[in-house]
C-alpha cells in the first residue's frame, strides 16, 4: 500500500534521526503543549504562533521533509477550515470588538477570521513536529520511547512490556494489513464487486466482502502469530534485554539543552511579562 | 481474438522503488487448451494473471484478451463484462469467502453480474456440483469448512459466473493429496468441456498429468513456450516425479505409459501387455 506513504519513518541520516526517540518524544510533546497556551492579545498569539512556526520550519529543513507531504497531509483540513470558518463568522466568541465589515444585518468581525487562522497554523504546526518525529522515528523505537516513559508504572504492576510489545506488533501489521486490503480488493473484483462505484447499498455491500475476510484473516494472522511465539518460548513477563541500546550523545545533550532552555524562557514569559489568563487550553 | 501479449512491459512502484515485473514479455496463449504458467517466485506469473483479468494495466504495450485490448491509455467503463468472461481464483482464495453460508458465498458473483436470484442460484447450484460439493453444503458457513473444502468453494464462485477462460493461482498449493487429486479431476472436465485454462502452478505433476501447453516466465521475461511433451523432455531427471522418471526410462524400451499417473497395479498390467507384444 503506497498511500500510506506520508509520516512512515523515511531512513535518511540527519540530525533528529540520530536523537534519542525518548527525547524526541519528550520534545514533540513539550512543544505542542506549548503551542497550545492562550494569549491575551491577537498580537502576542500570531507573535507566539510565528515564533513555533519558524521553530517547524527549521526543524522541517534539517529533517529534509518533503513540503510536499506535509501539504498532502494538511490538504484533507481543507473542509474543516471551511466548516470552522463559518462557525467563526456567524457566532462570533463573546468578546469580540473588532468589526470589520456587515453584510446586510450580519456583522462579521476581524475576530472570527483571526480565531480561525489561529486554529489552522497550531493544526499545521502540530501536524509538521509529529510528521518530523514519525518520519525520523522507527516505530520500533518509539514504542521503546513509549516503554520507558511508561516504565514507572510497572511499580503498580501495570504490564508495561507486554502494552509495548502489543503496540509494536500493531504497528508491524499496519502494512501487512495493507497488502491484505489490496489482495482481498482484487479478488472480490474479479468476482464482480465495485468498490468505486453504485449506491449505498451497493458500496456498503462491496465493503462487507472486504471488511469480512480482513477481520477473519486477520484474527486467523493474529492466532497464528501467538502461538508461533509461544513456540519459540516468548514469555510476556520475563526480563527483556534489548539488541540496540538507546544511548546519550552530544546530538541528545544539544537538543536537550535547547528544550530546556525555551521551556524555561515560556515560563518566564508567563510569570513575568504577562498577565495570568485563565483558559490555558482552549482552541 | 485470443490471449496475446505484445511487448508488454509492467512496473509496480515509483522511481526509487520502482520493480520491473514484467519485462518486454510477448506471448499468445492458445485457447481451448490448458496451459501451464511456471516460473520462479518473482518471475512475474501473478502479474500476468491480473493484466489478464483487467485488474491491472500494462506500462507499456498491448495486452489483448478477447475483445478487449489493454494499452497504458485504454479506458473501460465496463471491465465487468470482461470479468464475467474470464473467471480468475487467487492464491489462497479461501480467504475471499464471507458470506453467512456456502450457497450464497457462491451465488455472490453472480448477482453481481446482474443475474436473477433464482438463475444465480441455478449457476451456483451447478458449479458446487462440479467442486463435488452435495446439497447438504449449502446452508453451512464456509468457516466452518477445512482448508480443502474452502478452496472448493473458492473455486465453486469462480466457475458460477461461468467463465470462457479460467485462471487458476497455484490451485493445488497447501492442498492435501484428495485436494490435488480434485484439481486434476477438475482440470481434465475442464478439458473435456473444451474450455481455456491458465494454471500458475509449481506442481509438475499437475503439469504433467493435466496441461497441454507450458510457459515458462523467468525474471519477467519468456524463458520457453512449449507443448507438454517437448517439456517432459526439457526437465532435469532430479525435477522430475516419480512416475515420470518411469515413464521416461520406459520410453527408452518403447513402453508408452500415459501423461495421467496410473497406479501401481495399472502399471504393472501396463508393462505386463507390454511383454507378451
Amino acid at each position: 500500500m503506497n498511500d500510506f506513504v506520508f509520516g512512515r519513518f523515511q531512513k535518511r541520516d540527519t540530525f533528529f534521526h540520530r536523537l534519542d526517540p525518548r527525547l524526541k518524544l519528550f520534545t514533540m510533546i513539550t512543544l505542542i503543549v506549548l503551542l497550545f497556551f492562550n494569549y491575551p492579545t491577537w498580537q502576542e498569539t500570531f507573535i507566539g504562533l510565528g515564533i513555533f512556526g519558524g521553530i517547524s520550519l527549521i526543524a522541517i529543513l534539517i529533517n529534509r521533509t518533503s513540503f510536499l507531504a506535509l501539504l498532502k497531509m494538511i490538504l484533507p483540513l481543507s473542509f474543516l477550515l471551511i466548516f470552522l470558518l463559518l462557525i467563526n463568522v456567524f457566532f462570533p466568541t463573546s468578546g469580540t470588538t473588532m468589526l470589520w465589515f456587515t453584510i446586510g444585518d450580519l456583522p462579521i468581525y476581524l475576530d472570527s477570521i483571526f480565531q480561525t487562522l489561529k486554529v489552522l497554523l497550531r493544526l499545521v504546526i502540530m501536524l509538521s513536529f509529529t510528521l518530523i518525529l514519525t518520519e525520523s522515528t522507527s516505530s520500533i523505537d518509539l514504542t521503546h520511547a513509549f516503554e520507558w516513559y511508561l516504565t514507572p508504572l510497572k511499580l503498580i504492576k501495570f504490564p508495561v512490556s507486554v502494552v509495548a510489545m502489543t503496540m509494536s506488533i500493531a504497528l508491524r501489521f499496519i502494512p501487512t494489513i495493507g497488502d491484505e486490503i489490496t489482495r482481498i480488493m482484487k479478488a472480490q473484483t474479479s468476482r464482480g464487486v465495485d468498490f468505486n462505484r453504485g449506491g449505498l447499498l451497493k458500496r456498503s455491500r462491496a465493503i462487507i466482502s472486504l471488511i469480512v475476510p480482513l477481520f477473519i484473516s486477520a484474527f486467523e494472522r493474529s492466532e497464528e502469530l501467538a502461538l508461533a511465539m509461544e513456540a519459540r518460548g516468548y514469555d510476556p513477563y520475563a526480563k527483556r534485554t534489548r539488541y540496540q541500546i538507546m544511548k546519550f550523545t552530544w546530538r541528545d545533550l544539544v537538543m536537550l539543552l535547547l528544550i530546556l532552555g525555551f521551556l524555561t524562557l515560556f515560563i518566564l514569559y508567563r510569570i513575568y511579562w504577562m498577565l495570568p489568563v485563565g483558559a490555558f487550553f482552549t482552541m | 481474438m485470443g490471449i496475446a501479449l505484445d511487448h508488454v512491459f509492467f512496473t509496480y512502484g515509483k522511481r526509487k522503488q520502482a520493480f520491473l515485473a514484467l519485462d518486454d514479455l510477448s506471448l499468445t496463449i492458445p485457447i481451448g487448451v490448458t496451459t501451464a504458467l511456471i516460473g520462479a517466485t518473482g518471475s512475474g506469473k501473478t502479474t500476468l494473471i491480473q493484466l489478464l483479468n483487467g485488474l491491472f494495466k500494462p506500462s507499456s504495450g498491448t495486452v489483448e484478451v478477447l475483445d478487449y485490448i489493454f494499452t497504458k491509455k485504454a479506458k473501460y467503463k465496463k471491465l465487468s463484462l470482461l470479468r464475467r468472461k474470464v473467471g480468475l481464483l487467487f492464491q489462497f482464495s479461501e480467504n475471499q469467502l464471507f458470506e453467512d453460508s456456502i450457497i450464497k458465498d457462491v451465488m455472490f458473483g453472480p448477482l453481481n453480474f446482474k443475474y436473477k436470484k433464482d438463475v444465480a442460484r441455478k449457476m451456483a447450484e451447478d458449479a458446487l456440483k462440479i467442486v463435488g460439493l452435495d446439497e447438504s453444503y449449502y446452508d453451512r458457513s464456509p468457516f466452518t469448512l477445512s482448508g480443502g473444502e474452502k478452496r472448493r468453494v473458492a473455486l465453486a464462485g469462480v466457475l458460477a459466473i461461468e467463465p470462457e477462460i479460467i485462471i487458476l493461482d497455484e490451485p493445488t498449493s497447501s492442498l492435501d493429496l484428495e485436494g490435488q487429486k480434485m484439481i486434476r479431476e477438475l482440470l481434465s472436465t475442464f478439458k473435456n468441456l473444451g474450455k481455456t485454462v491458465i494454471v500458475v502452478t509449481h506442481d509438475y505433476k499437475l503439469v504433467l498429468a493435466s496441461c497441454d501447453e507450458v510457459i515458462k516466465l523467468q525474471h519477467g521475461k519468456l524463458a520457453f513456450q512449449c507443448r507438454k511433451d517437448k517439456f517432459f523432455t526439457l526437465l532435469d531427471e532430479q525435477e522430475l516425479p516419480d512416475y515420470y522418471k518411469l515413464k521416461r526410462l520406459l520410453t527408452k524400451k518403447e513402453i508408452n505409459l500415459p501423461y495421467q499417473e496410473l497406479s501401481s497395479n495399472e502399471i504393472i498390467t501396463v508393462m505386463r501387455k507390454a511383454k507378451h507384444e
